[in-house]
């Protein structure tokens, strides 16, 4: 993931002469920042990258808010499904959630972060559903396995 | 022909899944249909998730509405969905 750390600075001057030369650069390799009048504070930078930091700056509020409840012993805010997790299933969350978090730091990454709060959020929501619990519970019988047919929509 | 073959786990299950199907037919076929080639994917609506805890590990949920849901396995190597539990499910 490339980062304005990253980034290569150019006179305005020079932007404006080769200015398809440098929004190529944009594109294919790193963001571009413009110095005018000794100031350097303007980047042009791929707008998907843009959003990969602003989707990673918000999930970085939401873990940041997390962790600051759950030190501070407060019912989590922040991730308001996860009182409904086991004493288990929370160490095995704070695992997954900090590996998962690194990761996509790393690498960018964002969906794989969503797609652990949204399974974690499920997993959690099945401890509210004793019916839910007690059928995965149920062993496994083929002889009482009842095939299911393509229901018809009646138009 | 379908890839995966849908089986119900007892009677109970399909007992949910036929009171789903009186309140939401069209949702419950598109659900079939799902399980039916591409159970083990994400939705890519948001309507699957799948169970993270070592307990539960292998259980997937599928949205067929806001009040409903249908919990499945899969067994890969029959190519075969168990539907576990369906039914309305608590938010």
């Amino acid at each position: 993931m490339l980062s304005v750390f990253e980034d290569q600075i150019v006179q305005v001057s020079d932007f404006k002469k080769r200015m398809k030369y440098w929004l190529d650069v944009v594109r294919q390799t790193a963001p571009v920042t413009i110095a005018q009048g000794g100031k350097a504070d303007l980047i042009i930078m791929r707008r998907a990258d843009e959003a990969i930091h602003a989707k990673i700056l918000d999930y970085a509020r939401l873990v940041a808010r997390f962790l600051l409840g759950r030190r501070q012993g407060v019912e989590s805010q922040a991730l308001p499904w996860y009182k409904h997790l086991d004493a288990g299933e929370q160490e095995e969350f704070m695992a997954e959630l900090l590996h998962c978090f690194s990761d996509m730091v790393q690498t960018g990454d964002w969906q794989e972060f969503a797609c652990l709060l949204q399974d974690w959020q499920a997993t959690a929501e099945s401890n509210l559903n004793p019916e839910l619990l007690a059928a995965l519970e149920t062993p496994y019988r083929p002889e009482e396995y009842i095939p299911v047919e393509r229901p018809v929509v009646e138009v | 022909m379908s890839k995966y073959e849908i089986v119900f786990k007892n009677k109970k299950a399909q007992k949910g899944w036929d009171q789903i199907r009186q309140r939401d037919a069209a949702g419950v076929q598109e659900c079939w249909d799902w399980l039916s080639e591409t159970p083990l994917q994400r939705h890519p609506g948001g309507k699957t998730s799948m169970f993270r805890s070592q307990r539960k590990r292998g259980v997937i949920e599928y949205r067929v509405n806001y009040h409903d849901r249908v919990f499945y396995t899969v067994d890969k190597e029959a190519d075969l969905v168990i539907i576990e539990y369906a039914g309305p499910h608590p938010k």
